[in-house]
């Protein structure tokens, strides 16, 4: 197995507990934790950039084709209305909501857009050991915004309401719902594959381009 | 100084961790000004003003929690007669429908998780100031879930949201979001940034014992 794929032992501070801890090398797949406070210190995810151009470009894909295809629809013979991913935010607008407005796009289009976009400036250099101006500013804004992605969470919405709405009247997911459905898993499987650690220390590594 | 004892602290070896990359900083405090040589981002041993920070964030979260209750989430207009529901009331009428499961979640995400984790909050706040050393592992851990839990609220708000687009029956029905639904978002968003501000650090420098 090739050395660089083996994450070195370091010395760090867990940031849960701050307690100095010694981590030993990480095979891939390998991960450890704080001795203290049980908190996940590293991971070595195997092939974690590769995988994760190869999700990002996924998602970017699956996003697309949520924004372009039929949402959601619902209603009975006669009256049906059709809707996109956009239709809620531009009704909430529309309504004079424009707290909520803001709100929902930040967290279901603003933030992951930024934080799909920011892994391909990232990601695709990174890969050829290369970086591009700033890359270390987009890195910690994606960590940092993370927990404002609520694709999965607005997902979770839809299925609630559907629940809600069904004896109202029919409600049909389109091709943008599934699509939005895939996004929500490959989502995940990009959080999986990329460890912070290891991103910094080939960040570090690098030549500014 | 050797760093391989498993009781010592970042705080105490003089270093700082990065709140950025994780990068162990040597003698952080000499420049208060201090960034990161790897990532850029500002130094600190903990987070600035944490207590503070926290506490009036939550304060404020809970101050908007009562309209959030009290103010309809929803508009409902029937055959011309508008109504106003808030969550409490949406709990009940799916209750009483029979449709005990979408009950629970909306009662789970809308009224247990932001009033447990509000309560979490204040427990944490409290033993910190209290110096407390009681159960720092168990505190943490409550820390993390407080963390982790905190953003599935928003579920009520996407609800609102996807209603809004779908329920546009003409004169038969429609849907609209009210006031409660913006106090009840800014509840969720600034609980969330109650949580980033609490340093779980504070715990563990304020129990006394290292074990």
């Amino acid at each position: 197995m090739p050395a660089q794929h083996i994450l070195q032992v370091v010395t760090l501070a867990c940031p849960d507990c701050d307690l100095i801890n010694r981590v030993p090398a990480l095979a891939p797949g390998e991960s450890a934790c704080c001795v203290r406070c049980e908190a996940t210190l590293s991971r070595n995810p195997p092939n974690g950039i590769t995988r994760g151009i190869a999700l990002t470009f996924t998602a970017i894909i699956l996003y697309t084709v949520t924004c372009y295809f039929p949402f959601l629809s619902f209603g009975e013979a006669g009256i049906v209305t059709h809707t996109r991913l956009f239709s809620g935010i531009i009704g909430l607008y529309d309504q004079g909501m424009y707290f909520l407005a803001v709100a929902v796009s930040f967290t279901t289009v603003v933030v992951p857009v930024f934080i799909l976009a920011g892994l391909c400036y990232l990601l695709l250099p990174l890969h050829a050991n290369r970086r591009l101006p700033g890359a270390a500013r987009v890195l910690r804004w994606i960590m940092h915004l993370e927990p404002w992605n609520m694709v999965e969470i607005f997902m979770i919405g839809i299925i609630v309401t559907g629940v809600k709405l069904h004896k109202m009247a029919t409600l049909e997911p389109g091709v943008g719902a599934w699509a939005f459905m895939l996004l929500i898993f490959i989502m995940a499987a990009i959080g999986a594959s990329l460890e912070p650690r290891v991103l910094w220390e080939r960040l570090e590594k690098t030549r500014c381009l | 100084m050797s760093l391989e004892q498993t009781s010592l602290t970042a705080l105490r070896a003089q270093r700082a961790s990065c709140h950025g990359c994780g990068l162990l900083v040597q003698e952080a405090a000499k420049e208060p000004q201090k960034k990161c040589s790897r990532c850029g981002a500002p130094l600190h041993y903990r987070n600035a003003n944490s207590l503070n920070r926290t506490w009036a964030l939550l304060i404020t979260a809970i101050i908007f929690y009562i309209p959030a209750n009290l103010m309809p989430i929803t508009l409902t207009t029937a055959l011309g007669k508008t109504e106003g529901d808030t969550i409490m009331q949406g709990v009940i009428y799916f209750l009483f429908h029979g449709d005990w499961p979408v009950a629970l979640v909306i009662f789970t995400a809308s009224i247990l998780v932001p009033i447990l984790k509000m309560a979490a909050l204040i427990y944490l706040l409290v033993s910190v100031q209290r110096h407390s050393p009681h159960r720092p592992l168990q505190r943490t851990k409550i820390y993390r879930m407080v963390e982790f839990v905190g953003r599935w609220s928003m579920i009520d708000v996407f609800v609102v949201t996807i209603m809004v687009a779908l329920v546009q029956l003409g004169a038969v029905a429609s849907i609209s979001a009210g006031s409660g639904a913006i106090f009840f978002c800014a509840v969720v968003i600034i609980t969330m940034l109650a949580a980033e501000s609490f340093d779980p650090r504070l715990i563990w420098d304020k129990c006394g014992n290292n074990d």
